[in-house]
C-alpha cells in the first residue's frame, strides 16, 4: 500500500510540481488541451475498474464464509450486468474519443511552414500566406501565438515523428507521403519536443523547439530571418575559416556560401546566433558548447554525419566570434 | 511375465529414445520435444531479460555511457525480437506440444518428424540471433523493424539482413509447430471427447494455432519482400521509385498485432485450467471462456492499425480501427468475471501456481485499461512511441503472458519431472517478482507523460527524467533477482525436491492420469472420456478400445466433432532427417545473409534432406528402431 501511496505522490508532484517543456499536461495549445481533459476520464474509468476487479478478486480468494451456495444462474446475471457495464464505458470512452481531441480547423489548405526530418536534425521552410517560399532555418520553429499555423511534415530520409507534447500530439513524417499538422499556441513560450519514431543511431537527441510570440514580434522575426549575410568587404578570419575549412560543404550561410553536398546536408546557418540551442536542441547555444561542437561533434552525438575540424586555437576562436554574430 | 507386463514391456520398446548423443538428436517423441522447447524458450528469456536490465541500466541517469548508442540499438532490438520470437510463440508452443496430447489422451503428436523439425528451425534462428549479438552485428532497427531505415540505404550493414532471414527462419518453425498442434487437437483427442468436452487450455491452443496459420503469413511475405529489397534491389518499400514504407507497416502489424494474442491466449488458457484445480469447482462459465477466447482470435485481426494512428491514416479508418480495438476490452472481460466467479464460488489453495494465476489479473487488468486508453486516436496520438506504452505493453506481455506461463510451469513441473517445485521457493519468487515488475514498469507510465520517447539510449538532464528513471531501473534490478529464484528453485528441487506422484493437485484433466514423467507411449490404453473432467467425474477411466497393436507406434484417429473412433494411425518412430532438413534450411536462410548462392547451394541440401525424410521404410516393420 505504502508503494502505491508513494508513487501517487511522485505522479502528483512530477505532472504539476515542476514545468518539465516536453510534458503534455502542460496543454498549451488547443489539441493537447483536449487530450489532458480526455486522459482524466479515462483515467477516472481505469481507476474505477482496476479496484473492482481487485476487491472481488482478492475478496472471492480470501473470504472465510463458503457456506452460502451461489449458484450458476446468479452468476449468470453477474456476468450480464459485467458486460454491461464494460460496453457502457467503452461507448463512453468511444464518445469522449469522438467529441474530443480535434485538431483545430484551418480553412486554408496553404500552408507556412514546411519541416522537413532529416538525420538526425529537423529542416524548416518559411513560407508567406500566398505560399512563396521565404527562408530557411533548423531546429527551432518560430510561430505567432493564439494563430493556427499549418506545418507540412516530410522526411527525405526515414520515418521521423514530429512531436511537441504541449501543443499537440504527434504526426509521422514518412518518405514519399506528405502529413499536415495545425499548431496553436496559446501563450508566448518555449516548447520542447523531440523525435518519436525510433530514426537511427541518434534518434535520442533529435529534438526541437517551438518558440511562440506575440504576433508584431513574430513578423519582426520573420523579416530579421529573410535577410542573408553581409560580407565584409575583406574577409574576417573568421568568414574566411568556415569557407575554407569542411563547413560549407555542408552548411549553408546565405550571402557568404552555399552547402555543396546533397547528401551530408545540414542546418543553414544564416542566422545561427539567433536560436537558443544547437545540436537539434541538445546543447545551448553559447561559445563554450558550440566550440566543442565543432571540434568533437562525436563524442557529443556518437554516429552522427558530421565530422571533427581540426582547427588552431586561433582559427576555432575567430570561427565562434563569427558565428556568434549570425543573429 | 503376465500378459499386462507383456504388453508395457513392447510399448516401452516400440516407444523408445534412442541412447547417445546422435540418438538424443534423432527423437521424435512429443514430450522430449516440448521439453526442448520449453528449456530453451526459458533460456532465451533469461538472455533477452539480461539485455533488458542492461537497457534499464543505460537509463538509470541522463547521459549515462554503459553502452553507446550503436550497441543499444542492437540490444533494444535483440531484446524484443527474442522475447516475441524466441521466447513468447515457442514457450506456448512448447507448452502445447508437451501438455495438449497428454490432455486429450493420445501419445503423440500427429507428425512426429515435423515437430523435430520445427525444433531444430527455432533452435538455430535463436543462436543466429544472439550470436549475431556478439558478433556486434545484431539487428538495429527495432523489433518492427520499419522501413527505410530497414533498407539497404540507410542500414548498409549485415544487421538488417539478420533480421530478415531470423525473422522468416522462425516463422516457418511456428507455422510447422501451429498445423500440427490443430491437427492433433482435432484428430487425435481420445475417444468421447467431443468439442463440448474438451478441456479450456485446448481450446485455447487450438485457437492460437490457428491465428498462427492466418497472421504470420503476413510477416513472412514483409520479410521476404524486405530481404528481396535489400539482397538485389527489388524497390518494394523505397517511395522514392514508386514503393511505399507504409506497406510494410501493415504487413508487420497484419502479424504483430494478433501476435500479442497469440501469446496471451494460450496464458489465458492456462489461468482457466489452473484457478479450477485450486478451487475444486469446474470453470465458472466453460461456454463463455471458450466463445471468449474465439471472440478475441478474430477481433485481433481486426486491429493492426492502431499502431499507425500517427501515421496520417484518414481519420475515419482510425476510428473504425479504435473501436475495434476498445472491443477487445468485451471478451477480456467476460474471461476474468469467469475466473473471479470460480475463485468467488469454490475454495481457494494459495499454491504458487494460483498467486501468479491472481497476480496475472491484477496486472493484465491495469494494462487492458491502458490499452483501451491508447485505442483512443487523440490520446494515442500523445502516448505513442513513448514510454506510456513501454509500460503498457510490459503489464500486458509479463502480467498477461509471462506470469500465468509461470504459473503453468509452476503447475505442470510435476508431470515434466516427477518432482515438487519448492512452494516456499516459488512464492518469493512470485512477490518478488510482482513487486520488482510494478517499481520497473509503473514509472514508466508517468515518463511517457513528460515525453519520454522510446527507444532512446540517453537523455539529457534537464528534462527531469532522471529520478524516475532510477526507480524504474531499481525495480528492473529486483524483477530480475525474482527471476533468478526460479532458476534457483529448479535447482534445489533437481537436487532435493519432493516426489510428487501422478497428480499432486487432484487435478481432472487426462494428463494427471499417467505417471509423471509420462512414459514415451504416455497411455497403456487409450481412454475413454465421458465428461468434462474425467478424473472427477468419472471413477475409473475404462480403455476406449481394445487390439491396439503394440509392436509399432499406433494413435487412435477420431470424429473431429464428436470424437467416435474412426480409425488407427501408425506414427514413424526416430530419425536423423528432421535435423538434417533444418540444417539445410540453415544453410539457405543465413547463407543468403552473406551471398544469394548459399540459397542455391542449400535447394540441393534441402532436396537430399526431404528424399531422406521421404524414403520408403515401413516403420511399423520386424525391425524395431534402435
Amino acid at each position: 500500500m505504502l508503494v502505491w501511496k508513494g508513487l501517487a505522490l511522485i505522479f502528483f508532484t512530477l505532472l504539476y510540481g515542476c514545468e518539465g517543456n516536453q510534458n503534455f499536461f502542460a496543454g498549451k495549445g488547443p489539441q493537447a488541451y483536449e487530450i489532458v481533459k480526455l486522459w482524466w476520464t479515462l483515467f477516472a474509468i481505469a481507476v474505477f475498474v482496476t479496484l473492482t476487479v481487485s476487491f472481488f478478486l482478492v475478496k472471492g480468494a480470501i473470504k472465510s464464509d463458503r457456506t452460502k451456495v451461489i449458484d450458476d444462474q446468479a452468476l449468470g446475471k453477474g456476468l450480464v450486468y459485467g458486460i454491461a457495464g464494460t460496453v457502457s464505458l467503452l461507448l463512453l470512452i468511444i464518445f469522449s474519443t469522438l467529441r474530443l481531441g480535434h485538431a483545430p480547423s484551418h480553412s486554408q489548405d496553404s500552408y507556412e511552414i514546411k519541416i522537413v526530418g532529416k538525420m538526425w536534425w529537423w529542416q524548416v521552410y518559411y513560407y508567406d500566406r500566398k505560399g512563396k517560399y521565404l527562408f530557411e532555418t533548423a531546429n527551432e520553429i518560430v510561430i505567432p501565438t493564439n494563430r493556427s499555423v499549418r506545418l507540412k511534415l516530410l522526411s527525405d530520409t526515414v520515418i521521423h515523428s514530429f512531436w511537441v507534447p504541449a501543443l499537440a500530439g504527434k504526426v509521422d513524417m514518412l518518405p514519399g507521403r506528405e502529413n499536415y499538422l495545425v499548431l496553436k499556441a496559446n501563450e508566448e513560450g518555449e516548447f520542447r519536443g523531440q523525435c518519436a519514431e525510433f530514426c537511427g543511431t541518434q534518434h535520442a537527441l533529435m529534438s526541437f523547439y517551438v518558440r511562440a510570440m506575440a504576433q508584431d514580434e513574430y513578423l519582426k522575426w520573420k523579416t530579421n530571418q529573410m535577410k542573408s549575410y553581409n560580407k565584409i568587404k575583406k574577409h574576417s578570419l573568421g568568414e574566411r575559416v568556415f569557407v575554407n575549412s569542411n563547413c560549407v560543404k555542408c552548411h549553408t550561410i546565405r550571402g557568404l556560401g552555399t552547402a555543396s553536398d546533397k547528401k551530408l546536408y545540414g542546418p543553414d546557418l544564416t542566422h545561427l546566433a539567433s536560436r537558443s540551442h544547437i545540436a537539434a536542441a541538445t546543447y545551448p547555444n553559447n561559445k563554450g558548447h558550440l566550440g566543442g561542437w565543432i571540434l568533437d561533434p562525436q563524442g557529443a552525438k556518437p554516429g552522427n554525419y558530421m565530422p571533427a575540424s581540426a582547427l588552431s586555437g586561433k582559427e576555432l576562436n575567430a570561427l565562434l566570434a563569427f558565428l556568434g554574430g549570425l543573429k | 511375465m503376465n500378459p499386462e507386463e507383456k504388453k508395457i514391456q513392447e510399448l516401452e520398446d516400440t516407444w523408445i529414445n534412442p541412447p547417445g548423443f546422435i540418438g538424443w538428436l534423432r527423437i521424435v517423441n512429443q514430450t522430449n520435444i516440448g521439453i526442448r522447447y520449453i528449456n530453451t524458450s526459458l533460456i532465451f528469456f533469461f538472455m533477452a531479460g539480461i539485455l533488458g536490465v542492461i537497457m534499464r541500466a543505460q537509463l538509470s541517469s541522463p547521459g549515462n555511457e554503459i553502452v553507446g548508442p550503436e550497441m543499444f540499438n542492437q540490444i533494444f532490438t535483440v531484446h524484443g525480437t527474442a522475447m516475441m520470437f524466441l521466447f513468447a510463440i515457442p514457450m506456448v508452443e512448447g507448452l502445447g506440444a508437451y501438455i495438449v496430447p497428454l490432455m486429450i489422451g493420445t501419445r503423440d503428436l500427429s507428425f512426429p518428424r515435423l515437430s523435430s523439425f520445427s525444433y531444430f528451425v527455432f533452435l538455430i534462428g535463436g543462436i543466429t540471433l544472439f550470436g549475431s549479438l556478439f558478433l556486434k552485428v545484431a539487428p538495429n532497427a527495432g523489433w518492427f523493424d520499419y522501413v527505410p531505415l530497414a533498407l539497404k540505404e540507410w542500414s548498409p550493414g549485415k544487421n538488417i539482413d539478420v533480421y530478415a532471414t531470423v525473422i522468416t527462419f522462425i516463422e516457418i518453425s511456428a507455422l510447422a509447430a501451429a498445423v500440427e498442434l490443430i491437427v492433433t487437437i482435432l484428430k487425435q483427442r481420445a475417444p468421447g471427447m467431443s468439442m463440448a468436452r474438451m478441456p479450456v487450455f485446448v481450446w485455447s491452443i487450438l485457437v492460437m494455432a490457428f491465428m498462427i496459420v492466418f497472421a504470420m503469413p503476413g510477416v513472412v511475405v514483409g520479410s521476404v519482400m524486405l530481404a528481396l529489397d535489400r539482397l538485389v534491389g527489388t524497390v518494394f518499400f523505397d517511395a522514392s521509385v514508386g514503393g511505399d514504407s507504409l506497406l510494410w507497416q501493415h504487413l508487420f502489424w497484419w502479424f504483430g498485432h494478433p501476435e500479442v494474442y497469440i501469446a496471451f491466449l494460450p496464458a489465458a488458457g492456462v489461468v482457466s485450467t489452473i484457478i479450477p484445480v485450486f478451487c475444486r469447482r469446474a470453470l465458472y462459465g466453460h461456454t463463455a471462456v471458450v466463445l471468449s477466447m474465439v471472440a478475441i482470435g478474430i477481433i485481433s485481426f481486426g486491429l493492426w492499425v492502431h499502431h499507425m494512428f500517427t501515421t496520417g491514416i484518414p481519420d475515419q479508418a482510425n476510428a473504425f480501427f479504435s473501436v475495434a480495438s476498445a472491443m477487445i476490452a468485451i471478451p477480456s472481460g467476460i474471461q476474468i468475471y469467469c475466473w473471479i466467479a470460480t475463485l468467488w464460488t469454490g475454495k481457494p489453495k494459495f499454491s504458487t501456481a494460483l498467486l501468479w494465476c491472481m497476480g496475472f489479473v491484477i496486472v493484465f487488468v491495469m494494462g487492458g485499461l491502458t490499452g483501451v486508453m491508447v485505442a483512443s486516436v487523440p490520446f494515442d496520438k500523445q502516448t505513442h512511441d513513448t514510454y506510456f506504452v513501454v509500460a503498457h505493453f510490459h503489464y500486458v506481455l509479463i502480467g498477461g503472458v509471462v506470469f500465468p506461463l509461470f504459473g503453468g510451469v509452476y503447475y505442470w513441473w510435476p508431470k515434466f519431472t516427477g518432482k515438487l517445485l519448492s512452494e516456499s521457493l516459488g512464492k518469493w519468487n512470485f512477490w518478488l517478482v510482482l513487486i520488482g515488475f510494478n517499481i520497473a514498469f509503473f514509472p514508466m507510465h508517468l515518463l511517457g507523460f513528460m515525453g519520454m520517447p522510446r527507444r532512446v539510449y540517453t537523455y539529457l538532464e534537464g528534462m527531469q527524467w532522471g529520478p524516475l528513471n532510477l526507480l524504474s531501473s531499481i525495480g528492473s534490478y529486483i524483477l530480475a533477482i525474482g527471476f533468478l529464484l526460479f532458476i534457483v528453485n529448479v535447482v534445489w528441487t533437481y537436487l532435493k525436491g519432493e516426489r510428487s506422484g501422478n497428480n499432486p493437485w487432484g487435478a481432472p484433466t487426462l494428463e494427471w492420469a499417467i505417471e509423471s514423467p509420462p512414459r514415451n507411449y504416455k497411455f497403456v490404453e487409450i481412454p475413454q472420456v465421458n465428461s468434462m473432467n474425467p478424473l472427477w467425474e468419472e471413477e475409473t477411466l475404462l480403455p476406449a478400445t481394445t487390439g491396439m497393436r503394440t509392436d509399432r507406434r499406433e494413435v487412435l484417429i477420431t470424429e473431429i466433432l464428436t470424437g467416435k473412433i474412426q480409425a488407427v494411425e501408425i506414427l514413424p518412430t526416430n530419425t536423423i532427417w528432421p535435423l538434417v532438413l533444418a540444417v539445410a534450411t540453415g544453410v539457405a536462410f543465413i547463407g543468403s545473409i552473406f551471398s544469394p548462392w548459399w540459397f542455391v547451394i542449400a535447394f540441393f541440401l534441402v532436396f537430399l534432406a526431404i528424399t531422406g525424410w521421404f524414403w520408403p521404410s515401413k516403420p511399423w516393420g520386424e525391425g524395431r528402431d534402435v
